[in-house]
């Protein structure tokens, strides 16, 4: 990752760490749909300089979904008809936890 | 290599001592072992091993040895196998059958089993459960949601007799099932289905031509205590009446637009506020619906008496996709609508939060009558919700955007894609209960409990781009008269007529519902001039 010593991180893509321990990299520009995340790569946070945001609370497989919905957001956020992407049921509670915490719940605007 | 599955060992060959004299299976005959240990074994014929034994492997001359069989596949022999992919598996070894004793009747050829012994492989050993078990919540926190409990069921005695009087119609081929003052709160789907038994009983006499003929069925439910909307009449094919006068409904289900046999419908004082805007499939050129009957009911109403009614076609054709022409036969006469006003639009985030000044109160709230008078907003307005960014939405109003019409909704937030699987699970119900003990956050709560009521009252789609919804984004009323119409040309003086029948007759509300901020009424071009005012009587 292109880090300078105190500059931003500016690399394309920034990591996401569970709680246990598993990394997952997205596109920088997906994850601009979460506030909460925006929020942490801004300068003063040390998010911003590493690319890394950990996530203590989120574990690795609703990681893994999340990450999933910022692609699928990515993909078809310019498309007026889009397929419902698959929530899998015994993750849903912990998704919706996730997502408010992230700020997935409000619409775009 | 640590993904191959492993298979249970293979059984080593019957002795490894004994491949010494030749084949071990080949073994001549010895004097049987004694009687006691061999009854012990039913796969095996190994006598027991036990540490004081001699070692097995070492032929016993003594006693002399009974010959190996073996029966079955080979992985039946060694069930237990602890590191096998069957996991711990313990198969229990079947017990050997007794030896059946077969006899004969004196003047019979058969020889069948004695007594009343049953054959053990007659009976099923254990009821196999068809239904593939549903998957269980995981709760945050890592609990499982425990199963639901099996509950024993009986119909109260009001629905028993609903009951009998179904079966009665059945036997005599009554079309109109009269269900009527009998103190009815709910009506399940399973009394409700037999009715689709019921069949005509085609006249029988001299001359009279056999005609094969649908039954009409008429169902009335008037004077019950119903609350809910009977889901059980959508079962109903042939259902042409249906009365449900004299209940407590506060809302249609939007399934209500299935009932395309409908011909005469009476929702005559009830507790409803406001119609599903699917019931207009109903009530359009060529249906079938020929009588309905909504007053007095406690409808919304709107606080003006004076509006304008400009550029309410504009409206309806460029929200809307297109309905499917309906076949009209040439002397059709039934009931329509006719649009006059709707109000503002009132706005959802997906917590079931409102973003908006205009709102329609909450369903279950209790209203005064002044609560239930409504703003109004011109179909050339179009106000959007607080905090919203209007430049980057599609839909302002100005031209050239019909490739955006019926539908701009975009992907769903992910809370939403979550909430809507989880409203559908099978057991959301004793779910929702469990986390308000667990003390989930309020705001998760109500947008479950409006998640929830979207799944209960059917299917719900966004009435702009069609997609399918749990709980609205976007909701506002459309205020219409219901008339009746017929096919022929109206005449000037017949029109004047209508006009000013309808001008005192009350407005019906019908509530639509879009799925995204996107899907919202379309804004019609602003008038040139001023527009004719309508008014409308007051209740």
């Amino acid at each position: 990752m292109a880090v300078n010593d105190d500059d931003v991180c500016t690399s394309k893509y920034i990591t996401l760490v569970s709680n246990d321990g598993f990394e997952f990299v997205v596109l920088r520009e997906a994850t601009a749909i979460s506030p909460t995340i925006k929020g942490m790569l801004r300068n003063p946070f040390s998010e911003a300089r590493t690319g890394r945001c950990e996530f203590p609370e989120i574990s690795a497989p609703v990681l893994e979904k999340v990450t999933e919905y910022f692609h699928y957001w990515y993909k078809n956020q310019d498309k007026a008809v889009v397929p419902d992407m698959d929530i899998p049921v015994e993750l849903c509670l912990e998704i919706l936890v996730a997502a408010d915490f992230l700020g997935l719940d409000k619409q775009q605007g | 290599m640590d993904e191959e599955p492993t298979l249970p060992r293979l059984p080593g060959p019957p002795h490894r001592a004994s491949a010494i004299g030749g084949y071990g299976r080949k073994r001549g005959r010895g004097p049987l072992a004694p009687a006691a240990t061999a009854a012990c074994f039913s796969t095996s014929s190994d006598p027991a091993v036990f540490s004081s034994d001699d070692d097995p492997a070492l032929d016993n001359y003594i006693h002399g040895r009974r010959k190996k069989r073996y029966v079955g596949s080979w992985y039946d022999q060694q069930p237990a196998s602890s590191d096998s992919a069957l996991g711990d598996d313990t198969r229990s070894i079947p017990l050997p059958k007794p030896k059946r004793q077969l006899r004969r009747q004196l003047d019979s050829g058969v020889w069948l089993s004695q007594g009343d012994e049953i054959d053990p492989d007659d009976v099923l050993d254990e009821v196999i459960e068809l239904d593939s078990p549903r998957p269980r919540l995981l709760l945050p926190g890592g609990t499982m949601a425990p199963p639901p409990q099996p509950t024993n069921f009986r119909y109260p005695a009001e629905e028993e007799r609903a009951i009998e009087i179904i079966e009665d119609c059945i036997e005599s081929g009554k079309e109109m099932v009269d269900l009527t003052h009998l103190n009815l709160v709910t009506i399940s789907d399973a009394t409700l289905e037999p009715i689709n038994r019921i069949t005509r009983i085609p006249i029988v006499g001299e001359d009279i031509p056999f005609v094969p003929g649908e039954p009409e069925i008429k169902l009335y439910l008037g004077a019950n205590f119903l609350r809910r909307f009977p889901d059980g009449v959508f079962n109903i094919a042939n259902l042409t009446e249906l009365s449900l006068r004299g209940n407590f409904l506060r809302e249609l289900p939007r399934s209500i637009a299935s009932l395309k046999n409908l011909r005469v419908l009476s929702l005559v004082i009830n507790q409803l506020r406001y119609m599903p805007g699917e019931f207009l499939d109903l009530l359009r050129e060529g249906g079938k619906l020929s009588e309905v009957r909504l007053h007095p009911n406690p409808f919304y109403q709107l606080k003006a008496r004076e509006f304008c009614d400009f550029g309410a076609v504009e409206y309806q054709q460029k929200t809307f996709p297109p309905l499917e022409p309906l076949e009209r036969p040439a002397h059709w006469a039934g009931m329509v609508t006719t649009l006059r006003a709707r109000t503002p639009v009132q706005y959802f985030e997906p917590t079931g939060a409102v973003r908006s000044d205009f709102q329609i109160p909450e369903p279950n709230q209790s209203l005064s009558a002044d609560d239930r008078l409504l703003d109004h907003e011109d179909f050339w307005e179009l106000a959007g919700p607080k905090t919203y960014r209007w430049d980057k939405q599609p839909q302002t109003g100005s031209d050239g955007e019909d490739d955006q019409q019926h539908g701009a909704a975009g992907p769903r937030t992910l809370f939403e894609l979550a909430m809507n699987t989880l409203a559908r699970h099978p057991d959301t119900e004793r779910t929702m209960d469990l986390l308000s003990e667990k003390g989930m956050p309020e705001h998760f709560m109500q947008a479950f409990e409006r998640a929830y009521r979207g799944h209960k009252m059917g299917g719900l789609r966004c009435c702009v781009c069609q997609r399918e919804m749990l709980s609205p984004a976007t909701q506002w009323i459309e205020f219409r008269h219901v008339h009746r119409q017929e096919l022929t040309p109206l005449s000037i003086a017949s029109a004047i007529f209508l006009a000013l029948k309808l001008s005192k007759e009350p407005l019906v509300p019908f509530l639509r519902q879009g799925c995204s901020w996107k899907c919202v009424p379309h804004k019609a071009a602003a008038p040139t001039e001023p527009p004719r005012r309508v008014s409308v009587a007051s209740e």
